[in-house]
């Protein structure tokens, strides 16, 4: 198979790679995976005034896992919390070329930012952050 | 194409001793074995060599007790997902990366012992979880198959699975 410049970019230079503080009151965690191929993707967002300041990745998979998730911390990054529950998985798939092998990879970085979003929601008490000191 | 079970006219149990799937293989050998065939026209020969791969793939399958509870899942509407499976509990998860990393780390600093420590209580782990699903499609069986325990069925095969390929994916430190 052959992955597209962009999937080759990610992989060879992927952005934000790291961890954030998982117990952070402004830091919601996602982690999906998928069984079949063993791999498993975690994705982090740190949240200042319902803006995402930060996003950090750690995928363990093919470069289309490592791509999908990289390029999704860049697309997170300045986005309200709103917005980002709004990227697509084929939004992904679109701007890697991914072939429809690859499409679960990027299922799975729209997984990882739906419960990323959805744990930092929770430690807001489900209120949008503000009040928070 | 027929379910692996009816491939070998088995039934569909989980209980399935090595000895009754030989059985089972050599029965079907018997009347598709290719030297059966060797005066046959080709048509009658490559159907044979087919149906004889089709058994011997089956045998494989059924003889390991993880794809045999995946084939299982599969004939009761539970196929296993195509990799994007997102039930798996976070803390499950979270253990495989951890694991993963410790891998990694491992065999960057060429940690043999630390990656053999890893591998093998990665193996254990498998071990204790394909008793764990032995035990529990038995009880399934016994039950007379209740389609509510299908989704604890098919999380316990999940996880296994999620263990066994990532026993695979760390690579074996190199022996010299």
């Amino acid at each position: 198979m052959v992955y597209s410049d962009k999937v080759i970019d990610h992989y060879e230079n992927p952005r934000n790679v790291g961890s954030l503080d998982k117990e952070a009151e402004d830091v919601g965690t996602g982690i999906v995976g998928a069984p079949e191929c063993g791999d498993v993707m975690k994705l982090q967002i740190q949240v200042e005034d319902g803006v995402i300041k930060d996003a950090k990745f750690k995928t363990f998979g093919c470069g289309s896992a490592i791509a999908s998730s990289s390029l999704a911390t860049e697309w997170l990054k300045g986005r309200t919390v709103e917005e980002a529950a709004e990227i697509r998985n084929v939004d992904i798939v679109e701007e890697l070329a991914l072939p429809p092998v690859k499409i679960h990879c990027s299922v799975l970085a729209e997984g990882a930012i739906k419960q990323a979003l959805a744990d930092f929601q929770n430690k807001q008490g489900g209120e949008p952050a503000s009040t928070e000191e | 194409m027929l379910d692996p079970f009816s491939l070998l006219e088995l039934p569909h149990t989980f209980d399935l001793e090595a000895c009754v799937l030989r059985g089972a293989l050599l029965k079907g050998s018997m009347q598709w074995h290719p030297d059966r065939f060797a005066l046959a026209n080709e048509i009658e020969r490559a159907e044979a060599e087919d149906r004889m791969a089709a058994l011997n793939q089956a045998h494989e399958k059924l003889s390991d007790p993880l794809q045999r509870a995946e084939a299982l899942l599969t004939l009761h509407g539970q196929a296993l997902g195509n990799g994007t499976d997102q039930t798996s509990s976070p803390m499950f998860l979270m253990e495989m990366m951890e694991i993963k990393e410790g891998a990694d780390a491992a065999l960057a600093s060429g940690n043999d012992e630390r990656l053999a420590k890893i591998t093998a209580s990665l193996k254990d782990n498998e071990q204790q979880r394909i008793h764990a699903i032995s035990l529990a499609f038995r009880d399934w069986e016994t039950a007379g198959r209740p389609d509510d325990q299908l989704d604890s069925l098919r999380g316990l095969v999940t996880e296994a699975v999620y263990v066994r390929r990532t026993l695979d994916g760390i690579r074996p430190a190199p022996t010299h």
